[in-house]
């Protein structure tokens, strides 16, 4: 069972662009853009960011402020933005929701209700 | 009045229902009002599916110059005689019946989710872009049969196959998929099912799963094959390069003009992988737009379903074995093409998508039974399966679209090969 979400907000003032990366940009990076889409909900923060799944060549010029991809990718992604973030298992929100907050406290948006 | 009505009627048919790009808007368009989007959201969303079909065309015409370029000078060079696509083509086909595969998908989808809420099957299919495709590959197997029945007939018997292989499919590989996963969340749900199901099966009489493929260590140095794009402009302009020195100026310079036909021949490679990625571009700005109103429905319809998905996600249990697939699967696939073209039996193109995704996933059905040898043999079992459903695939669909063969998944053409003799004995009743 997964713990009840922490509801925060982010401190930035514009939407921010949230890019899901898979080989093809067709399948999988569709599903963790579901998964990513559940989690900012859950946090309460269903509009910060838009969501989007892309494949390696156009998501490497889309300018993005987070980049999740497998880690079979983030090595050909690390320069594409200014967050890349490997994730193993694109179903999973516990995942997803730690790295994610993880990389909104690094980038000092982090606000917690 | 009424002469007024049918004269909108007419005009809606004619000029909106027919122009496969607006059907497929439409479809979209009532998907994104369904799931009460914003405003910019539905036209943005509706004007994307649109643009991208109209890019699934253009995509679709560069491909097949480049398969046919390829066709004619790997032939060439195997002492093959040219080959002559006829039938409708793949980006005539999708102008004339795109429009009706997004109403195959979706059609198929509800039977699907029907099929999927009253039987124990409880997986609900969620791979778009392959819903895409089947949808239209299917048409295509039907019209080859079937060239003059009205579209209605055409789209239900399409869906209704989709819909039952959608259900099947995920529940053949699930006992496989625990233990990949070490758990029953979720399912698989790609057409490289059957090459799965044979590594899962094959897997233990090579290895045992305790000699596990994550143990091995597999040189880096091939890993910017991932990327497809740079993949198949590798791996296509590697082979053309050798075909062009073999074939010889004579049978090549004529296609190259006035470039030199050696240049030629790597940029042809270039040229098919851009054709390729746009294409797929124009693919997934469609699906990126249906398949989240497909995954609304399914979660109101049945909620709990097992989601079964794309390939990639099984990749994480053993990113090895994943490599080790496709190192495997295009091995194969390439001995296979030496062994067709010098039986002068038929000229292959390597379709690199095929080979690394399914590959891969072979590869880890393959680990996940029979470790590292199994992984291997997965690889080989793809890459065979893909290599013989070429020119199966031609011969199914000669008058439609014999390039499907290029670059569809192995389920593809088993569904064919059952499909078709059974149309063929209505047609025969």
């Amino acid at each position: 069972m997964s713990k009840t979400p922490p509801q925060i907000s982010l401190k930035i003032d514009r939407k921010l662009k949230i890019v899901t990366v898979c080989g093809v940009g067709m399948g999988s990076c569709l599903i963790l853009r579901f998964t990513t889409e559940d989690v900012l909900k859950e946090l309460g923060i269903p509009n910060a960011a838009k969501v989007e799944g892309m494949e390696i060549v156009t998501a490497r010029g889309a300018g993005a402020d987070i980049i999740l991809a497998q880690s079979l990718h983030t090595s050909e992604m690390a320069d594409a933005a200014p967050y890349v973030i490997a994730i193993n298992d694109f179903v999973s929100k516990d995942e997803v929701r730690e790295k994610l907050l993880d990389c909104f406290k690094k980038a000092g948006w982090l606000e917690e209700k | 009045m009424a002469d007024i009505l049918t004269e909108i009627i007419n005009f809606l048919v004619n000029n909106i229902l027919s122009i496969p790009a607006f059907l497929v808007g439409l479809v979209v368009l009532i998907g994104l009002l369904l799931q009460r989007k914003s405003f910019s959201d539905t036209v943005s969303g509706t004007v994307k599916t649109i643009a991208g079909f109209l890019m699934i065309s253009i995509g679709a015409s560069a491909f097949i110059g480049g398969l046919v370029n390829f066709q004619t000078i790997v032939g060439a060079a195997f002492g093959l005689p040219s080959v002559t696509y006829t039938g409708i083509g793949m980006a005539n086909f999708i102008t004339m019946f795109g429009g009706y595969a997004a109403l195959v998908m979706s059609v198929a989808f509800l039977i699907h989710l029907i099929i999927a809420r009253v039987t124990p099957y409880r997986n609900v299919y969620l791979t778009g872009h392959l819903m895409w495709w089947m949808s239209l590959g299917m048409l295509a197997l039907i019209v080859e049969v079937f060239p003059n029945w009205p579209i209605y007939n055409m789209i239900a018997i399409a869906a209704a196959v989709m819909a039952v292989y959608w259900t099947i499919q995920p529940a053949l590989t699930q006992r496989f998929m625990k233990i990949i996963r070490g758990a029953d969340d979720i399912a698989y749900g790609h057409t490289s099912s059957s090459g799965c199901l044979l590594s899962g099966l094959a897997g233990r009489f090579v290895g045992k799963p305790e000699e596990s493929s994550e143990k091995v260590k597999v040189p880096e140095t091939i890993s910017f094959l991932k990327d497809y794009t740079v993949g198949t402009a590798i791996v296509i302009g590697i082979i053309l390069l050798l075909s062009s020195i073999a074939a010889g100026p004579a049978v090549v310079q004529p296609l190259a003009g006035t470039m030199n036909y050696i240049v030629w021949s790597v940029y042809q490679g270039m040229y098919f992988a851009a054709g390729l990625t746009v294409l797929l571009v124009g693919v997934r700005m469609i699906i990126a737009e249906i398949v989240p109103a497909f995954r609304g429905i399914s979660m109101k319809v049945i909620p709990g379903a097992r989601p079964a998905l794309d390939c990639p996600v099984i990749y994480p249990s053993a990113p090895t074995a994943v490599l080790l697939g496709f190192i495997g699967s295009t091995v194969a696939f390439l001995i296979w093409m030496v062994i067709f073209g010098v039986t002068k039996f038929a000229v292959i193109i390597p379709p690199m998508i095929v080979l690394f995704f399914p590959g891969g996933a072979c590869g880890v059905y393959g680990n996940a039974v029979g470790g590292w040898k199994g992984a291997i043999l997965g690889g080989l079992i793809n890459g065979t399966l893909v290599a013989i459903g070429e020119p199966i695939m031609m011969a199914l669909t000669p008058t439609t679209v014999p390039e499907f063969g290029a670059f569809l998944d192995p389920d593809y053409w088993i569904i064919g090969l059952l499909l078709v003799p059974i149309l063929r004995l209505i047609k025969g009743a």
